[in-house]
């Protein structure tokens, strides 16, 4: 074989011998060797060299290698497009014979072509290859006659698209009216217009685009060079609705394109074009480039220079900053700026809503009329000032769209680094250092993704719905708004729109950037998987941890620790949906995994097992989760120490535990601990820590530490103030919560003021249909009625019930339970009538929802018979609390307390129609029953001893010298209690 | 209404110019595409998002597209235009290159990493630095045979394209080019795409 390796000194023909003519002469032999057969090679050079030997090895050497050189150099760095481009020239595509090449550019190239019938020339646009995607190719004729329908002066007209074979593959053409003409920027350039001829072609511009749009056709790519001037002066407008079917939007470009070529363009584009919003764009995207488009007529500038910067960068400064002021030097200036700004307004709301708005104050402007445009207020800017500084977060959900596609560009070039590592190790011998610089790298960009992953994570869609919805109320003028949108869910709005606008579009960006990159690809909807959790969306971050498992597991192997990983995420997803069982299965074979890799007495380990037993406490099998719990917190403390993160959570976990078995003692104890090591571990203001005050107040409070339970309260309250904001859902909900323990403790004023507060706050921030504020008002409500406020509770109630039948429907239990409360205030306030009408709706709602039987409907029926009672309606009330009476025998659990109560209430109806014996038998089994199941003097206990006396009076009046006088005594003797009022039965 | 920078107008002005022979015109070319992409490349290393290696194809490309308004060049200009470049590409990346090897040592930071190797069609690396030793060799023995390799490789002329502008019949084109890569392909130690025999 020959040897090829010629840097070795022994190379024929020393370079430094070779003169210029020799090498030419090695160049020609070279060349004609190759012209002829290999078999004839051999003959033609030994004649041609004759005795020259080192000429003809050196021929020789370069035949040889020219054979082997195969594809080098083939590829250049730039590729070359004009060649390809001009191949076509003298082709026929479609109807049409190409004749000439008129320009390239970044969507392909334009030819001018002619066609025969009719006898026309066009201008011929071929897409590049591969900037149609398949799908839209398919849509490509039905989208060219929507185009062919614009027949405006101002527009070029698209007589066809279609599509031709060209080396394998299918391009896409357009065949366009054949305009000579000037473009934009040479022909204003050239010649010396005054103010009046500039706005008069910008007329021209603004007319055309407006019969596009009354057409719904946007054009989304106007800039100077899609202008072109004509013969007669006249504007005209190319590739009308061309960038809708390349789909050449800016998130694609970012994407698909990395030649910079967006650069050039990105000036004239709308602040929700640079944002990647596709879904925003609309006819208000065309104004703003208008606006652009005038400005830089008007000024020989465009208002933000962006060709030099980073495309986040340009984004950043399109979305936010304002545009310099215009210096046209006259007193009407300011009219015109004002014109022009409007067009180029951030919001589209406050742009102008059409071209043909625009073109109307431009001619206003140029006739020296009265303009319609006004100058945004002071307050206006300052509100803008504000909104945007408002909190950190709420600019992190704004800015959220530029991370994903940040993360997914950090992602590419992890890869990259990925790759060159491995290739560096494959190559040993180029140079350790080589490689360290690829670690480090590799390290850096490891560190850039896992800060975007962070942001991304911070995402708070209740801040970003109050956001939105302020956006509304502050943009629409309208009186009638406000009100229409009082009844919105604003944080579920939020929810969604990140979801639908950020989320969704990076799972399908990064399911196409990363198709052949199956790890990435995996990482990337490993990280999705938690924003959509984090945003309330579990049943989707199942599918995408799903996904990367599968991808990590096929690709990984079982043991792999980020496999592992996967699957512990997973079973957490599958505890929300709730899946409990195969949450269960995953976190088993994770625990299996972890044990056999990391070992038994890894971090991950032990946690993984905690969440198993977790899992189990869930799933209501305490029995199996305590002697789990009690290993994880064993080794948790043994392996870890207790200043460890994981112990902390072993400790609360446990504490769960105990806490719903009714060890409240021993659930005490733990949360004690997990909050002081949390508090040393992660700090007093961590959410961690605050997070375990809270659990800590409400074992408190269960235990009866009312004291304690507020003094954590009103700590959690105060840090998730400071961190959340006032109006924050979480903020309001320990509100509530310490609203509860001030009402618990007899404190009902203190708890009076604090919902009253939340209530506002709720209102304001949640909107006055949010769920949360209907619950409030309840508890408002309910306050009142604690205060004894009888009839401001009615009041509240019943503006109450509306909404939530309206929003929730009648038949939701939060609905019916109102009704209930309403139904039993209004008896107490005499309004008996009102009171059968609530109460009879609750009911009815009670039967369909919960079902006949169900304990909640025996209390509805219960407080049935004590209404129709009241009204004397003796016989109805008996036969409802009979039926109350019977079926709690059927469906309640021996001995529970609520039987205890349709017993005494029934008892009330039987004195009443003098059955006394009967009703005696039914209150004293229920006073039992009370007596053995609650606590000692509890309110309900004392009610019905209370019943029991009225009914020996009652019966002893009836029938004197029985005895029954001494029977009341000795019940009445039973130790004090204060009377309740019968209203806080319900939920009892 | 033209932007404060060297602008595509301007360019596509010279560019006219340079085809009608004029040396100062070419120098005025010469210094703005220069400009530019050192101009750009610390840009680049200013901009703390965007720290990642310059990929060579995306610097040139970058560059042609921010330095000529692709609408109004016609493909003549647009040759004579990379003719031009091509050199400059070579030079420039190569100083990149160079220098970022440097800023491994802690060298200039004025400069950012650029990849030094690029992918080959099938797969293989081409070592650019390695490329540039071998044209410098080249070039003391077939100068003409060098500025066909620039302007096919580092601006992705065609045969035709080059012709035009150096002169040269399209077979001379091929034919040098041809000598070209067998030379450097044996210089360079014939395994920089394919494996080995």
């Amino acid at each position: 074989m020959h040897c090829l390796s010629l840097r070795c000194g022994a190379s024929p023909g020393d370079l430094d011998q070779m003169s210029p003519d020799r090498a030419a002469r090695v160049m020609e032999l070279l060349n004609d060797a190759l012209d002829r057969k290999p078999s004839q090679r051999g003959a033609f050079l030994a004649q041609a060299c004759g005795d020259d030997v080192a000429l003809r090895e050196e021929v020789q050497s370069l035949i040889t290698a020219h054979e082997r050189s195969g594809s080098f150099l083939d590829s250049p760095i730039v590729p070359n497009e004009p060649a390809a481009a001009r191949s076509h020239i003298g082709r026929r595509i479609g109807r049409y014979l190409v004749h000439e090449l008129l320009a390239v550019g970044g969507m392909g190239v334009v030819y001018r072509a002619e066609q025969d019938q009719p006898k026309r020339t066009v201008a011929l646009k071929l897409l590049r290859p591969g900037l149609a995607s398949p799908r839209l190719l398919k849509r490509f004729d039905h989208e060219a006659e929507i185009l062919g329908r614009l027949n405006h002066p101002g527009i070029a007209k698209i007589i066809e698209a279609g599509t031709f074979e060209a080396d394998d593959d299918v391009q896409a053409y357009f065949a366009m009216e054949y305009i000579e003409g000037q473009p934009l920027h040479e022909h204003v350039a050239d010649r010396q217009f005054d103010r009046s001829a500039l706005l008069t072609i910008m007329i021209g511009i603004c007319d055309a685009v407006q019969h596009a749009h009354v057409n719904g056709i946007v054009h989304r790519d106007l800039k100077p060079s899609n202008v072109l001037i004509d013969q007669t002066g006249s504007p005209r407008i190319l590739d009308f609705g061309v960038a809708r079917l390349t789909e050449a939007d800016t998130s694609r470009m970012t994407m698909v394109t990395e030649t910079g070529q967006l650069l050039g363009t990105l000036a004239y584009m709308s602040p929700e074009q640079v944002t990647g919003l596709p879904n925003e764009i609309d006819v208000r995207s065309d104004v703003y480039s208008l606006g652009v488009l005038a400005y830089e007529l008007l000024t020989g500038q465009v208002p933000h220079d962006v060709a030099n910067k980073s495309i986040f960068e340009a984004a950043r400064i399109i979305r936010e900053e304002p545009p310099p002021r215009i210096h046209v030097g006259d007193m009407l200036r300011g009219d015109l700026e004002t014109v022009v700004f409007k067009a180029m307004a951030k919001e589209k709301q406050r742009r102008y809503q059409s071209a043909g708005e625009l073109s109307e104050d431009l001619r206003r402007f140029l006739h020296n009329e009265p303009i319609l445009a006004r100058t945004p207020s002071t307050f206006y800017l300052m509100r803008t000032f504000a909104r945007r500084n408002r909190t950190l977060v709420g600019a992190a959900a704004a800015v959220v769209l530029a991370l994903v596609l940040g993360l997914i560009g950090t992602m590419y070039w992890l890869n990259q680094a990925i790759d060159a590592q491995r290739l560096a190790e494959r190559e040993a011998d180029r140079a350790i250092a080589a490689e360290r610089d690829v670690q480090q790298r590799l390290e850096d960009l490891e560190r850039v993704a896992s800060f975007q992953e962070g942001i991304l994570e911070g995402i708070d869609p209740q801040i970003f719905g109050a956001t939105v919805r302020e956006l509304l109320i502050e943009n629409i003028d309208s009186e009638a708004l406000p009100q229409e949108f009082a009844f919105t869910n604003f944080t579920n709005i939020g929810r969604d729109l990140v979801r639908a606008s950020f989320l969704e579009p990076a799972v399908d960006a990064a399911r196409l950037r990363f198709s052949d990159q199956p790890l990435v690809h995996a990482r990337l909807l490993h990280q999705l998987a938690l924003s959509f959790r984090n945003l309330g969306f579990p049943e989707i971050a199942v599918e995408l941890a799903r996904e990367a498992l599968d991808t990590r597991r096929s690709e990984l192997g079982e043991a792999h620790r980020d496999v592992l990983s996967t699957m512990s995420d997973l079973a957490t997803y599958l505890r929300l949906v709730p899946k409990a069982d195969e949450a269960l299965q995953w976190y088993q074979l994770a625990y299996e995994g972890y044990r056999s890799t990391v070992g038994p007495h890894h971090e991950d380990t032990i946690l993984t097992y905690a969440l198993l037993g977790l899992t189990l406490v869930e799933m209501g099998d305490h029995e199996q989760a305590q002697p789990i719990l009690d290993d994880a917190v064993q080794h948790a403390e043994t392996h870890l120490g207790e200043m460890h993160p994981v112990t902390i959570r072993a400790y609360s976990i446990f504490a769960t535990n105990a806490f719903v078995q009714g060890d409240y003692v021993q659930a005490e104890h733990f949360r004690r601990r997990a909050l002081e090591t949390s508090r040393e571990v992660h700090g007093p203001d961590h959410t961690y820590t605050v997070g375990h005050a809270h659990y800590l107040a409400q074992t408190a409070r269960a235990l009866g530490q009312f004291d304690e339970a507020e003094r954590l309260y009103r700590e959690v309250v105060d840090h998730r103030r400071a961190a959340l904001g006032d109006s924050h859902e979480t903020t309001l909900a320990s509100m509530i919560s310490l609203a509860s323990v001030l009402r618990a403790k007899g404190d009902f004023q203190s708890a009076k003021t604090i919902i009253q507060k939340c209530v506002a706050l709720s209102r304001a921030s949640l909107g006055e249909d949010h769920g949360h504020t209907l619950q409030m008002r309840h508890s408002y409500a309910d306050i009142l009625l604690q205060l004894g406020q009888t009839q401001d509770a009615a009041d509240e109630y019943e503006s109450l019930l509306p909404d939530m039948n309206r929003v929730l429907g009648t038949h939701h239990s939060r609905s019916i339970t109102t009704a209930y409360f309403l139904a039993v205030t209004l008896q107490n306030l005499g309004r008996m009538s009102e009171a059968e009408q609530y109460l009879k709706q609750a009911l009815e709602g009670r039967r369909q929802v919960h079902g006949e039987q169900h304990p909640q409907t025996l209390i509805t029926m219960t407080a049935m018979g004590d209404l129709l009672r009241e009204l004397g309606r003796l016989d109805e009330a008996e036969a409802i609390g009979a039926d109350a009476v019977a079926a709690a025998r059927e469906v309640l659990p021996a001995g529970h307390w609520h039987l205890g109560v349709h017993l005494t209430r029934h008892g009330k109806t039987l004195a009443l129609m003098h059955s006394f014996e009967q009703a005696a038998e039914a209150m004293l089994e229920g006073h039992e029953i009370l007596q053995a199941s609650l606590p000692p003097h509890h309110a309900q206990t004392e009610t019905a001893r209370s019943a029991i006396v009225e009914l020996y009076e009652a019966w002893h009046e009836h029938i004197p010298q029985a005895g029954h006088d001494v029977t009341a005594h000795q019940w009445r003797d039973r130790p004090e209690a204060e009377e309740q009022p019968n209203v806080a039965s319900e939920g009892m | 209404m033209a932007p404060s920078e060297p602008s595509g107008d301007d360019l596509t002005r010279v560019l006219h110019a340079v085809s009608d022979g004029d040396q100062e015109a070419m120098n005025r070319l010469l210094e703005a595409v220069y400009a530019d992409l050192h101009r750009m490349c610390r840009k680049r290393l200013e901009d703390g998002a965007a720290r990642h290696p310059v990929q060579a194809t995306e610097l040139v490309h970058e560059v042609y597209l921010r330095l000529i308004d692709q609408t109004r060049v016609n493909w003549q200009n647009r040759a004579q235009f990379f003719a031009v470049a091509a050199r400059i590409i070579r030079r420039t990346l190569i100083d990149q290159i160079r220098a970022s090897r440097r800023l491994k040592r802690g060298g200039d930071r004025n400069h950012v990493p650029v990849a030094a190797t690029l992918a080959g069609e099938d797969g293989g690396q081409i070592d650019l630095l390695e490329l540039e030793e071998a044209l410098t060799e080249l070039a003391k023995i077939n100068q003409q045979a060098v500025e066909i390799v620039e302007m096919r490789f580092f601006a992705g002329q065609t045969h035709e394209d080059i012709a035009h502008v150096l002169g040269l019949s399209e077979r001379t084109v091929r034919r040098q080019w041809s000598f070209a890569k067998a030379w450097l392909y044996r210089r360079m130690g014939g395994d920089q795409t394919n494996p080995p025999m």
